[in-house]
This record gives C-alpha cells, sequence and structure tokens, in this order.
C-alpha cells in the first residue's frame, strides 16, 4: 500500500473500523514500513491526548421555563383540518346551525358590533399589514407566577405607562445579531402586579406578580409580516400574511404553555443587514378596562 | 429511567422529567461546547440555550433521540456563538474568577501538574486551530464518544461524511500536535 493510502485508514484503523481483511493488511504493511509505522504512532498519539482531556462540569444551573413543559398541542395553524365525517346531522346540528346563521346575519347587519378588539392596536395592526380586514385578534392571556428572562437574555427592551402602574412589557433574547437560518428564542411578558389574598391573621397581603402573555409577531423591512402575523398562541391563527416574502418568510411559533417563550427561524438566505422586529403588544382595555395599548419593539438584525 | 421514557413524561407535562434529561446530558454538553469554544462562560450559555430550545420543542422530538438531537442543538448553538464572537476565547483552564479548574488530577505533583497542564494547552490549541467543522468532528468523537451514526444525526450529515471528515481532522490534528514537546517530548530536540 502506498503511504498516503495507509494514511487514509489510520482514523478507521484507531477506531477499528477496518473490515477484516482491510485490518490484516494495515497491520502487515505497518509492520513493514517504519514510516508509516511512526505516522501511526504520532496520530494515536495525538488522538490518545485528545481522549485524555478531562470531562468538564456544567458550572451553574441550568434555568427552565416556570411553566410544565408542554402537552401535545399544537399551534392552531397546524391542526389538521376539520374532519367532516364527523358532522353528522340531527336535532343539535341543526339548532347549531341555525344559531351559526342568524349570527352570520346580525353580523352582517351592524359591522360595528364585531371585532371589537381588533381596534385596539395588536399584534396584527402593530405589523400594518392587514388594516384591520382580519376578522381573528390576538387575545392575550393570563399565565403563571411572573418569572424573570432567562440567565443570557440580556438584549430586552421594555415598556411601561402610568396609566398602567405596577405592569411592564418586556421582550428578551440573548443577542440583537443573528445569522440567517439561525432559530431564535424570545422571552416576552406582560408583568402584571396584582395583590394576593391575605392570609388568616396577617394584617396586610403582599402583591405578586402575574405573567400576561402579549401578543407576538415578527416584521421584516418596512412593516411586513414576515411570518404568522398573530402568533400569539391565544390568536385564531391564520395562515401567514404575504408581503412578496413568501420564501423568506420564517415560521415564528408559540406553543401553548410554554410561553412567554416564542421561537422563529430566520430564513437562509436573508441578506446581512436585514432588520428583523419582534413586536409584542398588548391590547386597550386588557386586562382592565381602561388602560392603554402597550406595545414593545425589539430589532434583531441579520448579520 | 431511560431517556425516551423521561422524554415521554416531560411531553405530558412532568417538569421533574425533563429536569431529570438535563441532569443527566449537561456536563457532556458542557463538556463539547468547551472544548469547540474555549470559554466557559460561552460554553455555559450553549447548554443553556440548548435545553431552552429542548423545552421549547417537546412536541416535535417524537421519535428522535434525544441524545443526538442536543448535541446536534448545542452544535448549533455553539456556532452561532463562533461567529457572534471574534475574541480571543478565555483560558479554559480558569473559571471567571481565575481558579484553575481544568486539571486531570489534583493529586499530582508541581511537575506532573506543569506537564498536565502543557499537555491540555497544546491540545486545546491545536483543537481551536481547527476549522470548526473538523473540530465538532473531532469533539463529539474522541471527547464525548458518540458512535458514528449519533455523529451523523448530530451534525446531519451521513455516516460516510463522518468518517471522511473525522479522518482529515484527525489527521490535521495530528500534524499540529507533533511539534509538541507536551505531547511528544522527542520533538522537543527537533524543534
Amino acid at each position: 500500500m502506498p503511504p498516503t493510502h495507509v494514511e487514509q485508514l489510520f482514523s478507521a484503523a484507531y477506531d477499528e473500523m477496518l473490515s477484516e481483511r482491510e485490518a490484516e493488511r494495515f497491520r502487515q504493511h505497518i509492520r513493514d514500513c517504519g514510516q508509516c509505522a511512526a505516522g501511526y504512532e504520532a496520530f494515536r498519539a495525538s488522538v490518545d491526548a485528545v481522549r485524555a482531556l478531562p470531562q468538564a462540569r456544567m458550572p451553574q444551573k441550568v434555568h427552565l421555563p416556570s411553566t410544565s413543559p408542554v402537552a401535545e398541542v399544537q399551534p392552531l395553524w397546524r391542526r389538521p383540518p376539520f374532519n367532516r365525517a364527523q358532522l353528522r346531522f340531527g336535532g343539535a346540528t341543526a339548532v347549531a346551525f341555525a344559531g351559526a346563521v342568524a349570527i352570520f346575519a346580525v353580523a352582517l347587519l351592524h359591522p360595528s358590533t364585531t371585532n371589537t378588539r381588533n381596534g385596539s392596536p395588536g399584534a396584527l395592526s402593530a405589523n400594518g399589514a392587514t388594516g384591520g380586514t382580519r376578522t381573528s385578534a390576538c387575545h392575550p392571556q393570563a399565565a403563571a407566577l411572573a418569572a424573570a428572562p432567562p440567565a443570557g437574555y440580556e438584549y430586552r427592551n421594555a415598556q411601561a405607562d402610568v396609566q398602567r402602574p405596577g405592569q411592564q412589557l418586556v421582550v428578551a433574547t440573548t443577542t440583537s445579531q443573528v445569522s440567517a437560518g439561525s432559530d431564535v428564542i424570545v422571552f416576552a411578558q406582560l408583568t402584571v402586579t396584582v395583590p394576593e389574598a391575605a392570609a388568616p391573621g396577617a394584617t396586610r397581603a403582599s402583591p405578586i406578580g402575574t405573567a400576561v402573555i402579549p401578543c407576538l409577531s415578527v416584521t421584516g423591512p418596512g412593516g411586513a409580516s414576515y411570518g404568522p402575523a398573530a402568533t400569539g398562541p391565544y390568536a385564531d391563527q391564520a395562515p401567514a400574511v404575504e408581503h412578496g416574502l413568501s420564501g423568506l418568510a420564517p415560521q415564528a411559533t408559540t406553543v401553548p404553555g410554554l410561553a412567554p417563550l416564542l421561537e422563529f427561524t430566520v430564513p437562509p438566505g436573508t441578506p446581512p443587514g436585514t432588520v428583523i422586529e419582534v413586536v409584542a403588544s398588548i391590547p386597550a382595555g386588557y386586562p382592565s378596562p381602561g388602560d392603554p395599548p402597550l406595545t414593545v419593539r425589539l430589532p434583531i438584525t441579520v448579520r | 429511567m431511560d431517556d425516551e421514557a423521561l422524554l415521554e413524561r416531560a411531553r405530558r407535562g412532568d417538569r421533574d422529567a425533563f429536569a431529570a434529561i438535563v441532569t443527566r446530558h449537561q456536563d457532556e454538553l458542557y463538556t463539547m461546547a468547551l472544548r469547540i469554544l474555549g470559554a466557559p462562560s460561552d460554553a455555559a450559555d450553549v447548554v443553556q440555550e440548548t435545553f431552552l430550545r429542548a423545552y421549547v420543542r417537546l412536541p416535535q422530538l417524537r421519535g428522535q433521540t434525544i441524545r443526538a438531537w442536543l448535541f446536534r442543538v448545542a452544535i448549533n448553538c455553539s456556532h452561532d456563538i463562533q461567529r457572534r464572537l471574534v475574541r480571543k476565547p478565555a483560558d479554559p483552564l480558569e473559571d471567571a474568577e481565575g481558579n484553575i479548574i481544568d486539571l486531570p488530577d489534583t493529586a499530582l505533583g508541581p511537575e506532573a501538574s506543569a506537564l498536565a497542564r502543557e499537555r491540555l494547552t497544546a491540545v486545546r490549541d491545536a483543537l481551536l486551530a481547527l476549522p470548526a467543522d473538523f473540530r465538532a468532528a473531532v469533539v463529539l468523537r474522541d471527547v464525548n464518544e458518540l458512535s458514528y451514526e449519533e455523529m451523523s444525526d448530530a451534525l446531519r450529515i451521513p455516516v460516510g461524511t463522518v468518517k471522511s471528515r473525522l479522518s482529515r481532522a484527525r489527521t490535521m490534528l495530528a500534524a499540529a500536535l507533533r511539534s509538541s514537546p507536551a505531547i511528544f517530548p522527542a520533538a522537543e530536540g527537533n524543534a
């Protein structure tokens, strides 16, 4: 065997991955060729040195979201379509159908009575993408106790309002710059301070922070919606809005039960310098009547 | 309880089951990231981010080998950090407070400790000098002892490519270490 060919077998020989016949020929050559024998010895010693590196221990505790891992729930837009075979006509179905027709008729005659929440600057209007044409709206939802952003989520933006005392809307990621094709996880949460019920015998109750999951959207240049316009798990989600960027559209997902984390993939091929904006918003009147709208934008630049 | 059983429980909302997965794999992921990135703080960030992503993606992990999947995510996170950071890695033998953390045996005498540290430094520098893809191959195989199939899953390349990449990476590493007197004492006279 020529020396260059033998050298190509060093790695497989070390891992004992050569066939029996190859291994025998290899051993025979090493016995006969001092140059290859020395080369293989040096190869072995260097791999042994790497293998002798000590195992390290994770120096700090891994922080996980305070919510439980999710059960097997898919985002709404990924759920399988309605199974028509399950629709059986009967008395109850007929009544329900008649009711639906009546509601639809009322909605047509009194359009101002529908979409009462769409007038608020939720994720859809924050995108500037829908112009109020959608009938679905994002509804923030109260979640578990408020949690701090996970360790390392240092790139963040927060917003408060004097008319929302004790509340703060926070959006955070690990970095302000991402690569095309990479996955990004965003932390987003409105902290709402509410009084806790006083314990028996206690003179006063201490306030506790509860979390509200805001409406979230991911937008590209010019405010165009990149992905599902309202990616909040509580939005009546519809397919993504097209803006000529469908080939680049990342699929942003949040997983019910896992909020306040949003994950999206920066589309491969996104040009460097592109600014992707994560928008978190709480509509007016939520969670209390009279609350003004609240929006936080977090720009992320594609490197 | 094996990984798959823990994963199934975690999917049903058992937070402790997921915590058990974290405990089982955090050190090997940290070791991998440390050998790839060189800096303990960056390696810890990789582990944190990897488990967060795993937590978010629990529903999609059905049928996958969690270990290989975790390594795949950790490799991607490491590459993200490599692209983000253009700075000299910190000394991996020291923690943030400058304490020596990475010596193989604290019972060694001063001379043996010095030699061990030289060997560690030589191997670390040789590893960090490899191109990222080759470094990942060597670390996964020779530090974390993944099988070729697990490496194929983690790196998302065919097994044949794993073999050839590993072979080239090890050959490059051997060439880099050949002149190191800490690994090859005879090389000192030749240098």
